[in-house]
């Protein structure tokens, strides 16, 4: 049986190259230079449980962050807290949290 | 906020029908009482605010009002059933034996085979625990008497196991020997206890393989603790045999002796192309499958000599059971529909509406059997919607954010499918336990094959219909399951026929329908990408499916196990038509070539295009203007999925590339079987093979094709009010299709080369 193991993705993001990250805000939906498609796909295979996805709040107006929970028939943690009128800034704002996640450092442009 | 889609969900029991049909509407309400219903014609089902828009023509009927809502539960999970109890012993001596391939042993409570009722707690089940210990339950009414042996079964090993009562000693025994011992594993695991008893459950409680009979729901009767994995040959005796004899009765169900008293010896290996189950035992007991568990499957002697299960049907004598299997919700019928006489073919959907609640039902009209009532017919690719129903790829896919290269948000829709797994899955998902989906049912809601904010296949295809509609064409609908039964007769009956956007899953017989009308004089217009892709099977044994295997290549979301690539509806070998002699070139003059989901682009046209035989397709259209360089999906006209043309894949000779795609990008992915060796160039940058064409070809007796090879052409025809050069050049071909003056070929079949 062929099963994908997130496991598998091993490149490592490297905190000090904040210039991908600004690449990426400047230009979510790329096309994007080669190392930041390394970034993407790295952050785009995390695990299904936790993993950070969007969630239509109104049709075409606004969005929401979630959490995946990983387990069949069990709903993703929603967080209403913040709501997204576009959907450019939701894939920001889980790049943001997902250079976090794998990096340990938070992603600070200032 | 906008209206719930989820609250009231249906489907319809045939999804074409002509007018004067009886159209049956089965709907489930969780929470409305009463719904106001009415009916609707479809021009366009998709609400995106940058595109034409939602266009839905009433179409009014003597049933439009309001009706009362109710629930109607699903009863999903897979397993035989045999209703013939007759001659059971009622609490005497009883055995079971069976091999079996576990596929999730660990986490719930299974079934592998008994005659048990779990409300009343009575009768006998060879279970699996949720530790994945093997348990034989006996249940006398309120007591409950079980053992179970300390091992837990490996997962995806064939196991015998065995089970027995001795009425006389009130002894059980239960346990399991593994068929490839591995080492550092016990091969074996027993268990005994003295003092059981047990009681036959209440009457009409059937024998069932992968689950047992559970607490009825809203009335109806259900089952529980549905089995994942495989079983072959299960026997039942009225004997306590011990193991040794019992294995050799399991293997060989003719050597029991009368006192050992086989009551049954179940047969898998025959009938694997319907329901029907054989008991070769001597009441014949003959069951039925319920909900598709997978048929065809490799059994425990299989040893790789064939792939073919018609070839040596003893090497497939297995069933695999899944507890999220699902063919038919059964509901009773809420409203039945004499189609009204004056409705004119289209796509079309019930609508049910409720204070803060709407839900759609799609179906569509055809017209009158044996008739046409317009010169065009536009093939809704009913096989790819129903192959993609109910996707749950966004939840259990880890490679899903990759291939869209976003996030691409989740819908109501698809959160409520996530939370119901009875509404059943589609040919991209996989089981609970891991194994790939074979078969897609529309027998059951279906929340992405209507209108709503899935944006592939239904809702792109109905942008040729706001565009046949806004053109002023006049058309009728057909679908995949008309033609898959009707055949050529179907398609002879038009000068033109349109196939969508995406018509990617084709049984035999539609293949063999499309091409004796295209080599008939028929004019073929295929408007999309990844068509005529995978090969899939229909059965008059199980109404309302398709097959599909997903075979060693192709793009996948999972891959078939060794073995078991045939379809078991038809015994042909599944997987890519490419796989089985037949590229979608041959047919179509293209063939996959490409996903590109990060962004779309254009065509730009060929010196050959240029052509005085070719000038109809571009009047109107400048020499060096690019070709959809706009576009609803991704902003271009080539996008998503993509083909190419290819002589050495069976484009025909005089087939000719009129355009092909430029700038494709990073974006544009080499599919799997585009290339034998690993390289740093399957890349849209890099690889040539990375692009879409634009083809046309004459055929026999003046007939002729034009493809377009994209998914994203559909939805740039209605940029800007429909007025586009994408939207041109369509108008021109079909216009010309039209036209009955015939097509004639090249001189000498070749073309003529710029």
């Amino acid at each position: 049986m062929h099963v994908y193991d997130p496991a598998d993705s091993v490149y490592r993001i490297d905190p000090a190259r904040t210039d991908l990250a600004r690449e990426f805000r400047a230009n979510v939906r790329g096309p994007h230079g080669e190392e930041l498609r390394r970034v993407l796909h790295r952050m785009r295979t995390t695990p299904l449980r936790a993993r950070w996805c969007a969630i239509v709040r109104e049709p075409f107006e606004s969005w929401v962050i979630g959490r995946l929970s990983g387990v069949r028939g069990e709903p993703p943690e929603v967080f209403e807290d913040r709501v997204f009128t576009d959907l450019d800034e939701v894939e920001w704002e889980v790049f943001r949290r997902r250079w976090k996640q794998l990096t340990g450092e938070e992603l600070d442009l200032e | 906020m906008a209206d719930s889609t989820t609250r009231i969900l249906g489907y319809v029991d045939r999804l074409s029908v002509a007018p004067g049909d009886r159209l049956e509407l089965k709907l489930s309400c969780a929470d409305v009482e009463r719904y106001r219903l009415d009916f609707v014609r479809i021009v366009c089902g998709d609400p995106d605010p940058r595109g034409p828009g939602l266009d839905l023509v009433p179409a009014p009927s003597p049933l439009d009002g309001e009706h009362r809502g109710r629930f109607q539960p699903i009863d999903a999970g897979s397993y035989v059933r045999f209703d013939d109890t007759a001659g059971l012993p009622d609490g005497g001596s009883v055995a079971a034996g069976a091999f079996i391939w576990p596929t999730a042993p660990v986490g719930r409570r299974e079934t592998v085979l008994g005659w048990w009722s779990e409300p009343d707690a009575s009768g006998f089940a060879l279970e699996i625990d949720k530790e994945g210990r093997l348990r034989f339950r006996l249940g006398a009414g309120g007591r409950v008497f079980d053992a179970t042996p300390a091992s837990v079964l490996l997962e995806r090993r064939w196991h015998f196991v065995a089970a027995s009562f001795a009425g006389e000693t009130g002894t059980i025994r239960v346990g399991w020997t593994l068929l490839d011992p591995c080492a550092g594993f016990p091969v074996d695991s027993w268990a005994a206890r003295e003092g059981a008893a047990w009681r036959a459950p209440p009457p009409g409680t059937p024998i069932l393989v992968g689950a047992h009979s559970a607490r009825p729901s809203h009335g109806r009767w259900m089952s529980g603790a549905n089995y994942n994995g495989k079983v072959e040959s299960p026997v039942l005796a009225g004997s306590a045999p011990d193991p040794s004899r019992l294995r050799a009765i399991t293997e060989r169900p003719a050597a029991a002796s009368q006192e050992e008293r086989l009551l049954a010896a179940w047969d898998f290996s025959s009938g694997i192309e319907g329901t029907v189950v054989a008991d070769r035992g001597p009441g014949a007991r003959h069951g039925h499958t319920v909900n598709l568990p997978a048929r065809g499957v490799t059994g425990r002697t299989w040893d790789g000599s064939v792939a073919d299960w018609r070839l040596a049907p003893d090497q497939y004598g297995a069933i695999h059971f899944h507890e999220d299997d699902l063919h038919d919700c059964r509901w009773t019928t809420d409203i039945a529909l004499e189609v009204p006489a004056d409705w004119r073919s289209g796509f079309y959907a019930a609508r049910m509406r409720a204070p803060g609640a709407a839900g759609y039902v799609a179906f569509f009209v055809r017209p009158p059997r044996g008739e046409a009532n317009a010169p065009i017919a536009l093939v809704a690719s009913t096989a790819t919607y129903l192959s993609y129903a109910n996707t749950h790829i966004k939840f259990d896919s880890l490679n899903t954010e990759n291939l869209y290269e976003s996030l691409t948000p989740i819908s109501e829709d698809e959160l409520y499918l996530n939370e119901h797994r009875e509404l059943g899955l589609s040919h991209y998902d996989t089981h609970a336990d891991g194994s790939g989906v074979f078969y897609a049912s529309r027998l059951r809601p279906m929340l992405n094959f209507r209108p709503g904010l899935y944006t592939f296949n239904y809702l792109n295809d109905t942008h040729v219909v706001a565009w046949l509609a806004a053109r002023g064409f006049d058309f009728d609908v057909v679908t995949d399951e008309d033609l898959h039964a009707e055949g050529e007769d179907l398609l002879s009956r038009y000068r033109v026929v349109i196939t969508g956007s995406h018509p990617e899953y084709t049984s035999t017989r539609m293949w063999d329908a499309f091409d004796a009308y295209q080599r008939s004089g028929g004019r073929h217009m295929y408007l999309g990408g990844n068509g005529f892709y995978w090969r899939i099977a229909f059965s008059d044994e199980h109404p309302g499916v398709i097959e599909n295997r997903r075979g060693i290549t192709g793009v996948r979301t999972w891959e078939g196990e060794p073995g078991e690539h045939h379809l078991s509806f038809t015994g042909e070998p599944g997987g890519l038509w490419r796989s089985n002699g037949r590229p979608p070139q041959r047919l179509v003059g293209v063939g996959f070539s490409s996903t590109i989901f990060n962004r779309s682009t254009h065509y730009r046209r060929t010196a050959a295009s240029r052509l005085p035989r070719y000038a109809f397709v571009f009047e109107g259209v400048g020499d060096d203007e690019p070709i959809g360089d706009f576009g609803l999906r991704g902003g271009g006209a080539v996008g998503m999925e993509i083909d190419r043309w290819d002589p050495a894949l069976g484009a025909p000779p005089n087939s000719v590339v009129l355009a092909s795609s430029e700038d494709i990008g990073i974006g544009g992915l080499l599919s799997v079987e585009e290339f034998v060796t690993t390289t740093r160039a399957l890349d849209g940058v890099q690889n040539g093979r990375v692009r879409a064409d634009m083809v046309f070809f004459e055929t026999p007796e003046g007939g002729a094709v034009w493809s377009t090879g994209s998914i994203a052409w559909a939805t740039s025809l209605a940029i800007n009010g429909f007025e586009n050069n994408v939207s041109r050049i369509t108008e021109n071909v079909l216009r010309r299709f039209l036209d009955p003056n015939p097509f004639d070929p090249p001189d000498g079949g070749l073309p003529e080369r710029a």
